[in-house]
């Protein structure tokens, strides 16, 4: 690369330096730029040294080099730009309302704009500081009834990959947390909701950035941690963590190393990660059961579909055994019967807005609402230039005149254009301006509401400042445009002598412009009325259990054995009405739970399992449909219970007495449970999914968790009731901090996507519609003025001003009315798909568009009326004086 | 002749002239004070300083011979007129003087 040879100058710099510079200085300047070059050429080689010429031409741009007729042409230039720039002035100032409404319209839509993008930008930005080639493992499994798709597998899955192909070079796998784990520094508790297990290849394959701790060999041991810095910072308060002890319920845990907070753009959340060795259970092979979140490390440049297509041989190789072992089948036989293991590869940098499986780190956010977001961005900003271009052409016939005089005077079509376009691209700069100011002032407000961390750096950069005053420009060149050509092209002797009148096609197009401004308005409007009714309809929807003045006490696990002392003591509080434990919590992942029906061993079942005690079902008032429920007069260590839904996936008529097998891993253990009983169907998991086959059994059985408490409260004194059971808590459980929440709250969580997004959806319909009636505003203040003689003439002749305001109102009545005949079906079908999302949703209903029609209607009338007004009960002699 | 002030980079600009001894041209300047010095001074600005040196009479200047190495350009090569000359001894005295009035004591703070 780098010889000894002269190498010749970019051509278009030498061009660029031929042409401004003058003849005086040309010769020394090119020839120590030539010098330069060659040097350079040896130091760095030819690309850089050309790189650098080029830099050098443009710094040469300095007033002494320059031709002096490039200078003498920019000064003679310059007087007719300055007029163009005052006389846009003083049009603006002359018209101050009109001015105004176009600055207000333009800006606010700039500013929705602006936001919109830094939105969009922030959730495109997830993950894009992971390594290349890293894929998630994504699992749909297939069940003969229904399928399921998880985030975790099948923990000796990742490794196998690893050695059986070349092409997947790393893993790295993470156990999320699975409620809050309690940790005890010295004599201090801390409640921790993010403390995952991890693979000591983890941080190979999922970037994270080590403080101190070595990450090749931090979770190499079993009983080590790595903690982030904001955690260190609160145990250790600025104290060397590492080697230090933390202790939780699952054993102590050693500091090796440090990571920097987990950056908030990453759909990956973590605040500790222990050595997930520590558990024997990881140790031992597992094919079947869902354990682990797993990323693959892929050579550089392996399709994903590489890695999928080796999946079907690769699980029947290794997981036949175990299924054979579980379910009695051969894995032929079970995969014939309608099941199935699907893995396929999600990009690490795509998981945020494209993955929503069960078992998330975080509520992801979702392509399809950047989509519906940019859509409106683009919307709003039309519906602005809409305004400004509205409202310049019902204003044309004011400034016929204008042009008339100037084309008298000899002006050209070229400069009545530039200045007309002077004028619009000055009025979009300072809505530009003002729009900057705006979005500073409300991107707190803005990022609260859209639940995400927004800054303004976006803005900050050269490309987007650059990009911006592009856009800008455009649309100013845009928006004026049309104004400009039209009233350049009026003939002056016409004009002059008074014969102007609107034009037909100005008026068409202004209508037309009306119509396309309210039909996205009311679609808009219509939207957001289906996205509360769904959200209203999920919210208030019977789950089938009473979840009201429900309260959840976390980490019940914590109490040992004195689950019973504890249950004792709360209830004797005259506010607490029930209360049961439960190993689950609606948003957790319930276990998943096979089952044969005995004496059709041949067909296997998979449904949902929870652990509870016989208080559960009263305290959450969940309705036994057959049979009874546990009873402690009862032994029922080998009952079972399970809902409608898993009633019916096992086509059992009479199911009271029956027995259900279900399989262990080692084959020979299978337990065999007795139905005592059947409830009705309630909604454990989000309404996004169907109601699946759930089975419970007793806590006294053999999946003895009791991790979570259901207290049932009366309404009254709630802060009191709470005091007291934390005091019992105290009591009982010294060592782990109180956590209750409510169940209601909870349940809310599960459409936190979709309720910041329908809050976004309003704001920026809200902001949509009061941009298009200002625009509807102006064009009714100039569409009234010039009607002032036709209604002093009307009042002259006898009309009442209810009729006149009737007669101004109706045209845009008219105007409105087509729009929502256009709004209509467009809105329906969006709608329709987005709430095909959702497995229990609304229809829409036609009062949906009606509604929305009439508030555009109402808003119209309200936003015209003030001018027909104004217009109507003018004195009309002096309005008919007036010549 | 505009203003006669000489500015701190036009200084060292018309010492450099003075060193290079007729040998001195844009690039040749410009290669002299980033050798000799910490700073990274761009060769549009020694330009701009030589042109005005020239303007202001500090500096005489001529083109010398085409070279090969030059893509057959001339250079501007640039000499200290007898006003320039002047204009740095000046400024040397007036450093002197003040520098024999500096304290040592201060002189001393600064360097510890």
């Amino acid at each position: 690369m780098i010889s000894t040879e002269p190498i010749s100058p970019p051509t278009w710099a030498n061009r660029l330096l031929r042409w401004y510079c003058n003849d005086g200085l040309l010769e020394e300047i090119e020839g120590d730029l030539y010098e330069a070059l060659q040097e350079d050429n040896h130091r760095h080689g030819k690309r850089i040294a050309q790189h650098k010429y080029t830099w050098r031409v443009i710094q040469f741009i300095k007033p002494f080099t320059l031709k002096r007729d490039i200078i003498l042409n920019h000064s003679n230039n310059f007087p007719m730009v300055k007029n163009n720039i005052i006389i846009a002035y003083r049009s603006l100032v002359k018209k101050m309302g009109y001015t105004l409404v176009n600055i207000f319209g333009l800006s606010v839509g700039l500013a929705v704009c602006m936001m919109i993008l830094i939105y969009v930008d922030h959730e495109t930005s997830y993950d894009d500081f992971q390594y290349e080639d890293v894929y998630r493992i994504a699992l749909n499994r297939k069940y003969p009834d229904r399928e399921v798709n998880y985030t975790v597998m099948p923990h000796s899955i990742p490794p196998q990959l690893v050695e059986d192909f070349p092409f997947i070079v790393g893993q790295g796998r993470l156990i999320p947390p699975f409620g809050n784990t309690t940790v005890r520094y010295e004599d201090q508790y801390y409640d921790e909701e993010h403390f995952a297990l991890g693979d000591s290849t983890l941080f190979d394959v999922v970037k994270f950035d080590f403080v101190s701790g070595d990450p090749e060999s931090a979770l190499k041991d079993i009983n080590t941690v790595v903690i982030s810095e904001s955690i260190a910072k609160k145990y250790f308060k600025g104290a060397d963590p590492i080697g230090k002890n933390l202790e939780t319920n699952a054993g102590n845990w050693a500091v090796t190393g440090v990571y920097k907070d987990y950056p908030n753009n990453s759909h990956f959340r973590a605040d500790l990660i222990g050595s997930m060795y520590t558990f024997p259970f990881v140790q031992g092979p597992q094919w079947a059961a869902f354990t682990t979140m797993a990323y693959l490390k892929l050579s550089p440049g392996t399709p994903p579909e590489q890695v999928e297509e080796v999946f079907p041989d690769f699980v029947k190789k290794y997981a036949a055994g175990q299924i054979q072992s579980m379910t009695g089948q051969t894995y032929d036989e079970y995969i014939a019967a309608g099941n199935g293991y699907n893995y396929t590869l999600q990009p690490i940098r795509d998981i945020h807005l494209h993955s929503n499986l069960e078992g998330e780190l975080k509520s992801n956010g979702n392509i399809s609402y950047i989509y519906i977001f940019i859509s409106i961005a683009v919307f709003i900003l039309l519906i602005a230039c809409i305004n400004f271009m509205n409202l310049s052409t019902a204003r044309s016939t004011e400034r016929a005149k204008e042009v008339g005089i100037r084309k008298v005077l000899g002006s050209m079509k070229g400069q009545l254009v530039t200045q007309f376009l002077t004028e619009s691209i000055m009025l979009s700069v300072a809505s530009f301006i003002i729009a900057l100011g705006l979005v500073a002032l409300a991107i707190p407000y803005f990022a609260e509401l859209a639940d995400r961390q927004l800054t303004l750096d976006l803005l900050t950069q050269p490309v987007a400042i650059i990009g911006m005053l592009v856009a800008v420009i455009i649309i100013g060149l845009l928006a004026g445009l049309y104004p400009a050509f039209v009233l350049s092209a009026y003939r002056p002797v016409q004009v002059l002598k008074g014969k102007m009148q609107t034009s037909k096609l100005g008026v068409i197009l202004r209508n037309g412009l009306v119509v396309f401004q309210f039909a996205i308005s009311i679609g808009l409007i219509a939207s957001t009325v289906i996205i509360f009714n769904q959200m209203n309809f999920m919210i208030n929807k019977e789950l089938g259990y009473n979840k009201d003045h429900v309260m959840v006490i976390e980490g019940a696990n914590n109490l040992n054995d004195k689950t019973e002392v504890f249950q004792d003591a709360i209830e004797r509080e005259s506010t607490v009405i029930k209360s049961g434990y439960c190993s689950n919590i609606p948003g957790l992942i319930f276990t998943g739970f096979n089952v044969k029906v005995q004496g059709a061993e041949d067909e296997v079942f998979v449904g949902r399992q929870m652990t509870i005690d016989e208080n559960y079902i009263p305290t959450l008032d969940i309705k036994v449909l057959e049979g009874r429920q546990f009873d402690p007069n009862f032994n029922d260590t080998l009952s079972i219970m399970m809902n409608r839904a898993a009633q019916q996936v096992l086509g059992i008529e009479d199911p009271i007495g029956k027995k259900l097998i279900n399989g262990q891993q080692n084959g020979d253990q299978s337990l065999v449970f007795n139905v005592i009983g059947v409830f009705d169907d309630f909604h454990f998991q989000s309404l996004h999914r169907s109601i699946e086959p759930l089975f419970l059994t007793h806590v006294d059985g053999p999946f003895n968790f009791q991790n979570f408490m259901m207290v049932k409260i009366s309404p009254e004194n709630i802060q009191g009731t709470l005091a007291n059971l934390e005091a019992e808590w105290r009591q009982f459980a010294p060592n782990s901090p109180f956590k209750a929440t409510f169940l209601d709250q909870n349940l809310q969580e599960f459409y936190n996507t979709e309720r910041t997004s329908g809050q976004l959806f309003t704001a920026f319909t809200s902001l949509a519609i009061v941009i298009a009636c200002i625009g509807l505003f102006g064009l009714a203040a100039y569409t009234t003025g010039q009607k002032t003689k036709e209604i002093g003439v009307r009042k002259v002749m006898g009309a009442s001003v209810p009729s006149i305001i009737f007669l101004l109102s109706r045209e845009f009545t008219k105007l409105i009315l087509i729009a929502l005949v256009v709004a209509v079906p467009i809105t329906w079908y969006g709608m329709n798909n987005w709430l095909d999302d959702f497995a229990y949703r609304i229809n829409i209903s036609p009062v949906t568009f009606i509604i929305s029609g009439f508030g555009a209607i109402l808003i119209g009338w309200i936003t015209v009326s003030y001018q027909s007004f104004k217009a109507a009960v003018v004195n009309p002699v002096k309005s008919l004086r007036a010549e | 002749m505009k203003g006669s002030k000489l500015g701190e980079f036009e200084e060292v600009i018309l010492l450099t002239v003075g060193i290079l001894q007729g040998e001195a041209y844009g690039l040749g300047v410009q290669r002299h004070i980033n050798e000799n010095s910490s700073r990274d001074v761009n060769l549009s600005a020694v330009h701009a300083s030589l042109n005005r040196l020239d303007e202001k009479g500090y500096v005489r200047s001529m083109l010398g011979a085409p070279s090969q190495s030059r893509g057959g350009k001339r250079k501007r090569l640039y000499e200290l007129t007898p006003f320039g000359v002047k204009a740095l001894a000046d400024m040397k005295k007036l450093r002197d003087e003040l520098w024999s009035q500096l304290s040592p004591e201060v002189l001393k703070l600064h360097t510890e």
